[in-house]
């Protein structure tokens, strides 16, 4: 699934947009991870080496994600596409496949 | 729509707020209505967490939790195991109520009924060691 948009950055020629929204997306707070969809189908494929639950379109940007129990998944979804959102040209959509429990659980 | 066809493309891709149809869509999975039920019903006090580890294949990986969901509402079966001693109706009250406000707050589904089944009581006090 890699496009010819997903090629190298000349300024950081190791990171592809690919990679660059998937480490923005793990910087969102609560959000535990990136998930490959319910058959594992969800990645972007480099020469060597996948990424885990983006998948980059023509028309659409799809990220995957493992919430934080606690976070409002709405408001999450919200904070991930705005991380997203300047680093690609296309519609942002949020997918939250699932919640894993918080360490530090309240209650 | 004519006017904004006669915008040049620049001028509409550099908006600062683009129109919700191109900011894109939020999906939330099937499951994790009944994940998000389960782990609340674990977080009440009196209810074991047996989702992980050896525990899981001896007392049924309780609580476990299915949900229903049409469109925005919501109806979850819980099963939850409680510590012995604990007065299980007051507890399968608290279950009810936890659930259904965590849903309801952190996925955005109404959740229309809740059926609490309280499938084990355990006693999770080992007695204490006798030392000589």
């Amino acid at each position: 699934m890699t496009t010819p948009a997903d090629t190298p950055d000349a300024a950081d020629p190791g990171s592809t947009v690919a990679e660059r929204v998937a480490a923005a997306t793990l910087g969102v707070p609560g959000v535990a991870g990136l998930h490959a969809g319910s058959f594992g189908e969800v990645a972007t494929y480099l020469p060597g080496r996948r990424v885990t639950g983006v998948r980059l379109r023509d028309d659409d940007t799809e990220v995957h994600v493992v919430a934080v129990m606690g976070t409002r998944l709405r408001d999450l979804a919200d904070a991930v596409r705005s991380a997203v959102s300047p680093l690609v040209d296309t519609p942002v959509r949020v997918v939250v496949e699932d919640v894993v429990p918080d360490g530090t659980a309240p209650s | 729509m004519a006017d904004t066809a006669t915008l040049p493309p620049v001028a509409q891709e550099r908006a600062p707020l683009p129109a919700p149809e191109d900011r894109g869509r939020t999906t939330i999975a099937d499951g994790v209505v009944s994940r998000v039920a389960s782990i609340a019903a674990s977080e009440i006090e009196a209810v074991v967490d047996t989702r992980k580890g050896w525990t899981k294949l001896v007392r049924k990986g309780l609580p476990h939790a299915e949900a229903t969901v049409a469109g925005e509402t919501s109806s979850i079966t819980v099963e939850v195991a409680a510590t012995w001693p604990t007065p299980l109706a007051p507890l399968v009250e608290r279950v009810r109520a936890h659930v259904s406000e965590r849903v309801d707050t952190l996925v955005g589904v109404t959740v229309s009924r809740v059926d609490v089944t309280v499938a084990d009581v355990v006693h999770l006090d080992t007695p204490p060691r006798r030392v000589v």
